[in-house]
């Protein structure tokens, strides 16, 4: 076997260079895409849980309320609770930050001015000493008294030599509004703390955080140290003597919550990463097919000479699985470099989204590294399976006669036709079972059904559109015309392969941009039926905090009373946590909104299902909220609050395009009365008939005074920085599948090279029997542009059923998301035309190589 | 009678090991229209670089090669190509049809690659598979015949156009014996018939046979140059040995 392996395997896979290394690249290209967004996916989330545990140090009990944190009395509470041996109160809020002194910003320019986002950490230094934070080998914050002077900070070293920043250095971070310069006290030696937000973490003390980050006399967290076994007891304990809307758990509850959250983004994306790696597989089998078919009267003499049946499946087995095995390892290192390319855009999309703030630096992950390997390889093996079996099937006397290499086997395309139909019910019925009975991974199990379904047609296909573009070529374009036609249809096995190839990735293709064109025409008339005020205000620096950032209450008088504004919508939000995921309660103003606002609701009329909240103190909710938790138009809903549990009518569901987490609207005086908090972290202004936006926008920023630096943003300039997201967002879905895209090019090239070669003896006679050079090159290529075609044609079906799927059934079950169908007949024309081009393309070469192949050469061959 | 192929002083070496290998070394020949010259000799005497240098798809190192009065040299590849398909017909041993075309579209195949139209090549097509006693099996895909209805669909091909020269490789190298024979036989007649000059690479006495002249060949060079020897067996009057043959026209010109 080893002989049979060194000298008949590798030497062919040598001799194949150009195929071989095709198909290797298009397994790396496959594993390479897979491993990069599994890496990117839990660099992103796994930073976010290994900084709550960094930040947490020893604590394994923590008390901690939502957005806007808890009163600070209540740490007492938590401190002589029997049970928990040491108790810290902690401050946790986010800030954009620059080295140096303050500098003046507004507008959404903060990022320029304000370059950092850091986590401002407040603690107790009297506290910390048995939590160990931020040690290293030595005292850690426990000893960092220096931090009790006015405005001093500690930071993590990595994060000072990042910044070039140094004892006795100012660094200015934004505040509600405000410049806050504070002064480094110390610069903390690597230790954890480094691997927490990439070191960005400003450790303040618990005193400085509260007077300077809008936490006056409140608490986010108290961070407990209970002994171990004494957990459960000690949180029931705490929960008993605590108010409803706190929470008692384990620090690592908060990854986790965050992991629900975000869990359908991850999973379409793992999803769409195995596109690539579904499309090589089409590559290895195509690839193993051939060496069968060149290499049959071999076969049979091996097995005349003894080999036996076993050995021969075995040998071509191990021939994909070195093509497989080779591929994936190329793929591991070329997933890493995808990574680091893709993180930045994964993380961005978690913090516009989700307000989840995700580093951007790849941990080790040797999981994702092996899981992306043994997907490979055994993909590999799964592809070589069915072709090592005809190898192993080769009887040991195999006449190679004249047109010998068309399939000896001829595929029963009838049984494959039907066998494609019936997959495709199958398909059917997995999405209806998926709506109906809301078992979210059957609409999964139906995408992948309709792509196996599909494929199974594609023989079938292949061989149709062969037949009917043998007449019509030949009558339009010549002889070399319906020869390249009639050559795509000899191998329909081996052909349909290729088409199938490209069928999956055209058809995702088209799905992805029919449902990204449908998902963006519903957001856009959502944007523009729902962003109807004229002007948005809010606090410089307020989108990377999202929370307990409050205007200052004469600055919202002297907004309201300015000329020309008519009304003013003034918006208070936190971040809850229900069913362990988190999601968003608002306070609006329902009088302003059912006079004002345009909010689209899924049933009834918005004017009279305010006012019927108005009247019964009830709530709005987002679709998608209202799908996570299993929330109905009219029922009930409990919600914890600082204020104890609300029960509060649902008057109504409302479409929200922003964030699949889900989101709460109740009245401002519902909000203020359940939170205690009846302060304004932005506002919407309706101008009123005739005046000026331009002229309003100045005197609102003016009556924000010198020091406080405020956004006033246009509704057109706010429409367009949703629709700037939700671009953004789908970015990493198109870089997939032009991925995708190339692997079944790369699949086309060398399957043309392959065909070119199986095929020089025919070419030599063509030339021979007086074929110009020119002619045999149209021959292939009109075999290309038709496998082109023919893939394209059939995954622009494929694509439209799959959108239909993305939309009706995943989207709807995932995200919670209404998306209205828009179909662009331009898709599908510019994805066949764009195809067929690329075939026609990749198809030169080995067009060019056929043309040019002398004539003696190709006849001597026999 | 003029001369269909002139062949002077023709040489083709390729580069060897040490010196230089001369497949092809000085040959000067001629094959008058209607004639049929056989060129024997061992394998590796040269046979087939000199068939493939004559048919125009390989170049020569040195030397003149004329068909039908034109000269090769002066000839691009494209030219060449026309010149094939106007003027040479070729019949390998291994047959070499189209596996995806049947019978009679592989037999057309010279006509429509030269422009010709559909209606007019299949008929043409049609005549000639009747020629060689194939009407019957006009439609049949080539891996459902057997080598000596390959081997006559590929001879109605080489002669479809009417050429003035038909170079036929080894082209009973892979049939019986009964196969063989009636393959010569057509070979001989039909090229008298058509008026072609026909130039049989063999190294088989027996199918040497049907040629007016020999020509062998050793180590690239033309060792003897005779009339063929006697036929082995009769073949004159038995032109319709096989089953669905036609008979040759009893005026068509004969080889003497």
């Amino acid at each position: 076997m080893n002989a049979l392996l060194e000298w008949v395997s590798l030497r062919h896979l040598a001799r194949d260079g150009l195929r071989s290394v095709l198909t290797v690249l298009g397994v790396a290209l496959g594993v390479a895409v897979f491993v990069s967004i599994r890496l990117a996916n839990h660099a992103a989330l796994g930073s976010f849980g290994q900084s709550v545990d960094a930040v947490a140090g020893r604590a394994n009990v923590q008390v901690a309320g939502d957005t806007d944190g808890f009163d600070e009395r209540l740490f007492r509470v938590v401190r002589d609770t029997p049970g928990v041996v040491a108790a810290a109160p902690i401050v946790e809020t986010r800030a954009r930050a620059r080295a140096g002194g303050a500098a003046r910003v507004e507008n959404g320019a903060e990022r320029r001015g304000y370059p950092e986002t850091v986590v401002v950490l407040g603690v107790d230094v009297f506290s910390e000493a048995p939590f160990a934070r931020a040690g290293g080998a030595g005292p850690g914050l426990a000893a960092a008294l220096e931090l009790l002077r006015e405005r001093a900070t500690a930071v993590p070293a990595r994060y000072a030599q990042r910044l070039g920043l140094a004892v006795g250095d100012s660094l200015t971070l934004l505040s509600e509004g405000r410049a806050v310069t504070l002064r480094i006290a110390r610069v903390l030696p690597a230790g954890v703390l480094d691997q927490a937000w990439d070191g960005a973490v400003v450790v303040v003390d618990l005193a400085t955080a509260q007077e300077h980050f809008h936490h006056l006399g409140r608490l986010d967290r108290v961070e407990c140290l209970v002994r171990e076994g004494d957990e459960p007891r000690v949180t029931a304990a705490l929960a008993r003597r605590l108010p409803a809307g706190l929470r008692v758990e384990p620090p690592a509850a908060r990854s986790r919550q965050v992991g629900n959250m975000v869990r359908a983004f991850s999973l379409n994306l793992a999803a769409l990463s195995l596109i690539a790696l579904f499309v090589s597989t089409f590559l290895i089998f195509h690839a193993v097919s051939m060496a069968v078919v060149h290499r049959r009267a071999e076969i049979a003499l091996g097995r005349a000479l003894g080999v036996t049946r076993g050995a021969t499946l075995l040998q071509f087995l191990i021939e994909g699985l070195l093509l497989g095995g080779v591929g994936a390892l190329l793929g591991l290192g070329l997933g890493t470099a995808f990574a680091r390319l893709t993180l930045g855009a994964v993380a961005r999309t978690l913090t516009d989204l989700y307000l989840v703030q995700a580093a951007s630096v790849l941990p080790r992950d040797p999981a994702s590294y092996g899981i992306g390997f043994a997907i490979g390889v055994a993909s590999a093996l799964a592809a070589a399976l069915l072709p090592a079996l005809d190898a192993a099937r080769t009887p040991p006397v195999t006449e190679l006669r004249e047109g010998g290499r068309i399939e000896v086997r001829r595929l029963p395309l009838r049984a494959w036709g039907v066998g494609g139909a019936a997959t495709l019910v199958a398909a059917l019925g997995a999405a209806v079972l998926a709506r109906a009975a809301s078992v979210p991974v059957a609409g999964f199990a139906s995408a992948f059904l309709v792509l196996v379904g599909f494929t199974l047609l594609a023989p079938g296909w292949t061989a149709l559109v062969s037949r009917l573009a043998v007449p019509a070529f030949g009558r339009a374009l010549g002889i070399e015309a319906a020869l390249g036609a009639r050559a795509l249809g000899e191998t329909p096995a081996r052909t349909g392969v290729l088409v199938a190839a490209l069928m999956v990735a055209v058809g995702m293709v088209v799905a992805l941009a029919v449902m990204v064109g449908s998902f963006r025409v519903t957001v856009d008339t959502w944007v523009r039926q729902t962003i109807r005020g004229d002007l948005y205000v809010d606090l410089a620096g307020h989108r990377v905090n999202h929370s307990a950032v409050a205007m200052p209450p004469e600055f919202v008088a002297r907004v309201r009373a300015l000329p020309g504004v008519a009304a003013v919508d003034s918006y208070r939000g936190t971040r809850v946590t229900l069913d362990d995921r988190p999601a968003f309660v608002a306070g609006v103003d329902f009088a302003v909104q059912r006079d004002h606002g345009h909010l689209a609701l899924v049933h009834g009329d918005a004017r009279q299902r305010l006012g019927r909240a108005l009247a019964t103190g009830g709530v709005l909710v987002s679709e998608s909220f209202a799908r996570h938790h299993h929330s109905s138009d009219g029922g009930t809903l409990v919600l914890p609050t600082p204020s104890g549990m609300a029960r509060l009518p649902i008057a109504g569901v409302f479409y929200d395009y922003s964030t699949d987490a889900g989101a709460v609207f109740m009245d401002l005086a519902q909000y203020a009365k359940w939170w205690r908090d009846p302060r304004t972290e932005s506002l919407a202004l309706y101008l009123a008939p005739g005046a000026d936006a331009a002229n309003v926008r100045r005197q609102v920023l003016a009556a924000a005074g010198p020091d406080l630096m405020i956004d006033a943003t246009p509704n057109r300039v706010l429409r367009e920085r949703v629709l700037s997201v939700f671009d953004q967002t789908f970015q990493i879905t198109w870089g997939l599948e032009v991925i995708a895209v190339l692997v079944a090019v790369l699949g086309v090239i060398g399957a043309l090279t392959a065909r070119v070669l199986e095929r020089r003896r025919e070419i030599g006679v063509l030339r021979g029997i007086g074929a110009l050079s020119a002619q045999v090159r149209r021959i292939v290529l009109v075999e290309a542009g038709l496998i082109g075609f023919a893939g394209a044609a059939l995954g622009c079906v494929a694509g439209f059923a799959l959108a239909l799927l993305l939309i009706e059934v995943i989207n709807r079950m995932y995200f919670g998301w209404t998306i209205r169908m828009h179909v662009d007949p331009w898709v599908f024309a510019r994805t066949l035309a764009l195809v067929v081009v690329t075939a026609l393309i990749a198809g030169w070469g080995p067009a060019d190589a056929a043309a040019r192949r002398p004539a003696a050469l190709a006849m001597r061959e026999e | 009678m003029s001369a269909a192929l002139r062949v002077e002083r023709l040489v083709k070496w390729y580069p060897g090991a040490g010196a230089p290998v001369h497949a092809v070394d000085d040959m000067t020949f001629e094959v008058e229209a209607g004639t049929c010259v056989a060129l024997m000799g061992r394998s590796g005497s040269g046979k087939s670089t000199l068939l493939h240098l004559i048919a125009g798809v390989d170049r020569p190192t040195s030397g003149r090669i004329e068909v039908a009065g034109r000269d090769l040299a002066t000839l691009d590849d494209d030219a060449l190509t026309r010149l094939r398909r106007t003027s040479v017909g070729l019949v390998y041993q291994f047959f070499h049809l189209m596996p995806t075309l049947s019978a009679r579209e592989n037999v057309a195949l010279p006509l429509l690659l030269g422009g010709r139209a559909r209606r007019e090549a299949l008929a043409r097509a049609d005549a000639r598979l009747a020629e060689v006693g194939l009407e019957g099996r006009r439609d049949a895909r080539p891996h459902t015949l057997s080598g000596g209805e390959m081997q006559r669909v590929a001879l109605a091909r080489a002669l479809i156009h009417e050429p003035h020269l038909v170079l036929a490789d080894e082209p009973t190298g892979n049939l019986d014996s009964r196969a063989a024979q009636q393959v010569l036989r057509l070979l001989r007649d039909l090229g008298a018939r058509h008026g072609a000059a026909v130039v049989l690479v063999t190294h088989s006495a027996e199918a040497a046979a049907i040629a007016t002249r020999v020509l062998e060949m050793r180590d690239g060079r033309i060792v003897a140059d005779h009339a063929a020897p006697a036929v082995p067996d009769a073949t004159d009057g038995a032109p319709a040995a096989f089953e669905g043959a036609p008979a040759i026209a009893p005026a068509a010109p004969r080889v003497p």
